[in-house]
């Protein structure tokens, strides 16, 4: 999604140093989400309390991900787990995560993820783009239509056989 | 050259987050189907409005490299959302559990996107092995990573994933943003079914699909999240078995049935 694969290898950057990357990146990200928030006119304690107990969530995910290297796992699959763990109902705690959680709505939590996404294509992601031209365009909504058809559909016969 | 401080950053992305949620979530009817715009589609918009990539002028204020430090930004913007969604996981457990057959069964709906796509490909663009890197999966950064792999970079496999991956990055999530909603309106599927559907094992199209479902039937948001997420962290942990077991082989042959289609009807319109 990036330009970085044409900036030259540098020297090997230790855990700590991308963790702190990681946090710093992160604050920015979770200020995006706020100010989504606030301009839909969510404001009161629970998004702060909320925002919080996320980036808290986010940077215990990527410190496993940064001191467990286990090369096949992203980012997303720490992260992932640290939030499923913490809010696994008879967990100490839980439900007072969960609660928080809730202090975010999915709307204005996904709208600035499109916003960085749509800044951070590069010249040559456009040239690519159109240089793709009319055919993969349409052959892309085709492969998106077709994962989330196919899914629905089988899961749809497997629910209805099941009878529930 | 100076590099764009991450505030102008920060500014350019909250310009484009004020557009979607100024313009809101837009509803129109197209005969039975429902078309819904969520903010997340006016952000995306805005912010291609924005990007000096897109419309140059804007270099001068954005400076060089700004792409690039916005790009460093999207994987951290993903994380709130992936959160989000996951804490449901736990106390939708049993919901989960009970749907667990047909959640198991739907990862083999990825095989979806050949199955439509692929005879377009072939029949309809008349393209040649490209359409099996184009058509194999929704190739995001794993796909892109196997194809590679598998097949080399200089390939014309490789040259399909790559079109199709650039394609996704600018309308992928608007595209499960726009197509759940539309074909939860037509009422032909259970609401559980379509929110296992958005699990894609990309966090950005599981979350935009989920959101959009959400926007829907909202009474049902917390089992849908969990429901959605759950399949998407299932399809990141079968995929690429999946894929390497399944999916290619079949690609493969599918490929040869499609192409001997196609000389067959060449060779009977030449005649």
């Amino acid at each position: 999604m990036s330009d970085t694969a044409e900036t030259p290898q540098t020297a090997p950057v230790s855990p700590w140093q991308q963790l702190k990357s990681d946090t710093w990146l992160s604050i920015i990200a979770v200020a995006a989400v706020a100010f989504s928030h606030l301009v839909t006119g969510i404001y009161g304690p629970g998004l702060w309390i909320g925002l919080a107990v996320i980036y808290v969530i986010v940077i215990f995910g990527y410190a496993l991900a940064r001191f467990i290297p286990v090369k096949s796992l992203p980012d997303l699959f720490w992260i992932s787990l640290v939030a499923m763990v913490v809010t696994w109902p008879g967990v100490p705690g839980s439900s007072m995560v969960r609660d928080a959680i809730d202090g975010l709505s999915f709307l204005p939590t996904i709208t600035p993820l499109m916003a960085f996404a749509a800044l951070g294509l590069g010249t040559k992601e456009v040239d690519l783009f159109k240089r793709a031209g009319v055919h993969f365009a349409v052959i892309s909504l085709l492969v998106f239509c077709g994962t989330f058809l196919g899914s629905a559909i089988i899961a749809n016969m497997v629910l209805a056989w099941m009878g529930s | 050259m100076t590099k764009t401080p991450v505030w102008i950053i920060l500014v350019t992305v909250c310009a484009a987050i004020c557009a979607g949620q100024w313009i809101g979530i837009q509803r129109f009817q197209i005969g039975i189907a429902n078309i819904v715009l969520l903010p997340l589609v006016f952000a995306f918009l805005a912010g291609l409005l924005l990007n000096p990539a897109v419309v140059s002028p804007l270099k001068k204020w954005m400076g060089p490299g700004a792409g690039q430090r916005a790009a460093r930004l999207v994987a951290p913007a993903v994380m709130p959302l992936i959160v989000v969604l996951t804490a449901n996981i736990g106390s939708e457990l049993d919901a989960l559990i009970e749907a667990g057959p047909a959640l198991l069964a739907q990862e083999f709906g990825n095989l979806g996107t050949m199955l439509l796509a692929m005879p377009a490909a072939v029949l309809g663009f008349k393209m040649g092995r490209e359409a099996i890197g184009a058509t194999f999966s929704i190739a995001r950064e794993g796909g892109l990573a196997f194809i590679f792999d598998k097949y080399g970079a200089n390939t014309p496999e490789a040259t399909g994933v790559t079109a199709v991956y650039i394609c996704g990055t600018f309308f992928g999530t608007a595209t499960f943003a726009i197509v759940p909603p539309l074909v939860a309106s037509l009422d032909l599927f259970d609401t559980r079914a379509l929110a296992m559907a958005c699990g894609t094992g990309s966090a950005s199209m599981t979350g935009a699909c989920a959101t959009a479902l959400t926007a829907e039937v909202p009474e049902q948001g917390d089992l849908i999240a969990a429901l959605a997420a759950g399949s998407n962290l299932m399809t990141g942990l079968t995929g690429l078995f999946i894929t390497i077991f399944i999916t290619i082989p079949l690609a493969e042959a599918y490929f040869k049935v499609l192409t001997r289609v196609r000389g067959k009807a060449s060779e009977a319109s030449d005649v």
